[in-house]
């Protein structure tokens, strides 16, 4: 009986719960924002200057780089101010949006479908989607962690997973194990982070300008 | 030293490393227990490769064109194959062991001792393995990640490994007249071909905020999908709450 019990209350309870999370409208958003983003990649009427702008727009909308700027560096976040953040997120976005765009390319120019999501808590949620690799011609999994905003306005993504041999590299994740361990192995020093990246950031320029193309495969 | 105690020593040394290596393990507050001795010899390496193995790797690449880097590669790995049949066996993969034993009868006598891969054409596909992989397969954990000095990244499963696969390679075992010496430069040569092959990862590599992590984690994702079990990348850094980063 006490068991019965406990599940006619569970029952009820979940009948008034608030809707989950994992719902359409963020199985929508990813569909659409994912597939801007990757036609932006593929518009071959651009310049590849104005494709970067553009991608770097659609980006900032569809993933809130602030958040992913924070996240990368953990807790040192914390300790900073806001001066040392924004010197910090001005060079964090170009190397992160370089990078992405590497990443992103492999599927240059094929739609994304969603199919399906769920709930990793009451703000987040992670969405599936497939989408075929135009370099190998196979479907590739592609997961988004997305996240709603407190108040319960926006999504956002605060991580993208490719399914590669059986993994899932996120890469946010993998970009914040190496931010972090970097900043471990340097006191925590900020500068020496930004001093990095600006060396990353000083080669990929001129890849460009002697067209070796990027080093990142993705 | 002929190459029976070569062998012997190969796996005496093995065995050795395994028992240092298990003196530490992997635990969730301590994911890479030899992280300070790892990076100072992949240090190491990397001045080695840049000063020496890199060099070379351009000069091969420069005085040798795709069809025949292509070629060393078909022998190299065609020589593989016994070694891979094995492995499979020791698997219980029996139709694969049967495929590789196939591809090995097609390219070492269709293919002229491996130069050409029409085993690949005829729907043989390559398959590898060692015993690295068949101790995963068995249930092996990997241990801790290490980077050995002129080896490079590996684990104590892996140098088991090795230290097995030269002994269980049955290209090892016939003797001639300048054995050791052959062998040596055919392993030479495929060394300097798959270096030149990853010109480019080690381009990205080196790309990299933190390379060591890059290297560790590539080489854990790519172990782990070799064996056909799944990566879990070494993550203990807290993380920043929801509400620190909502927007």
């Amino acid at each position: 009986m006490k068991l019965k019990g406990m599940l006619t209350a569970i029952a009820v309870a979940s009948a008034f719960a608030p809707a989950a999370f994992a719902d359409k409208k963020s199985e929508a958003y990813v569909q659409t924002n994912a597939n801007s983003v990757l036609s932006v990649l593929n518009d071959r009427s651009l310049t590849t200057e104005a494709r970067e702008k553009k991608f770097g727009e659609y980006m900032n909308k569809f993933a809130h780089m602030p958040s992913i700027a924070r996240r990368v560096i953990g807790t040192t976040s914390r300790s900073l101010n806001e001066a040392d953040f924004n010197r910090y997120y001005k060079i964090f976005e170009t190397y992160a949006l370089e990078v992405y765009q590497v990443h992103f390319d492999q599927f240059r120019g094929e739609g994304l479908r969603v199919t399906g999501s769920k709930d990793d808590g009451p703000q987040r949620s992670t969405v599936e989607s497939v989408i075929k690799n135009s370099q190998t011609g196979k479907d590739t999994k592609v997961y988004w962690d997305v996240l709603l905003s407190q108040d319960g306005k926006n999504y956002r993504v605060r991580d993208v997973g490719i399914e590669l041999g059986g993994s899932v590299l996120w890469l946010a994740q993998k970009q914040q194990t190496q931010f972090m361990n970097y900043l471990n192995r340097n006191n925590g020093d900020i500068n020496k982070l930004i001093g990095r990246i600006n060396v990353l950031l000083a080669d990929m320029e001129a890849r460009k300008k002697d067209g070796r193309g990027s080093a990142y495969k993705g | 030293m002929k190459p029976s105690q070569v062998r012997l020593s190969c796996s005496a040394a093995a065995l050795s490393a395994l028992f240092a290596a298990g003196c530490a393990s992997v635990t969730a507050d301590n994911p890479d227990p030899y992280e300070d001795f790892n990076r100072q010899m992949f240090a190491f390496n990397e001045g080695l490769d840049e000063a020496v193995i890199e060099p070379v790797a351009y000069g091969y690449r420069a005085v040798t064109n795709e069809p025949i880097r292509e070629g060393v590669g078909n022998i190299s790995s065609n020589l593989g194959e016994p070694l891979t049949f094995v492995n499979h066996l020791l698997q219980g993969k029996l139709p694969d062991a049967g495929a590789t034993l196939g591809r090995f009868v097609v390219n070492t006598t269709v293919g002229i001792a491996g130069v050409f891969d029409p085993a690949s054409t005829m729907g043989m596909q390559r398959t590898n393995e060692d015993f690295g992989q068949t101790l995963g397969v068995w249930g092996v954990d990997s241990g801790p990640f290490i980077v050995l000095p002129f080896l490079g990244p590996t684990n104590p499963r892996d140098i088991v490994g090795r230290g097995a696969d030269a002994a269980l390679n049955p290209l090892n075992y016939p003797e001639f007249e300048n054995d050791d010496a052959i062998r040596l430069g055919i392993v030479a040569l495929g060394g300097i071909n798959a270096r030149e092959g990853a010109v480019e990862t080690f381009d990205e590599l080196r790309q990299q905020i933190d390379p060591y992590t890059t290297l560790r984690r590539l080489y854990g994702r790519t172990r782990a999908a070799d064996i056909g079990i799944p990566y879990d990348e070494p993550n203990d850094a807290p993380e920043l709450t929801d509400d620190e980063l909502d927007f």
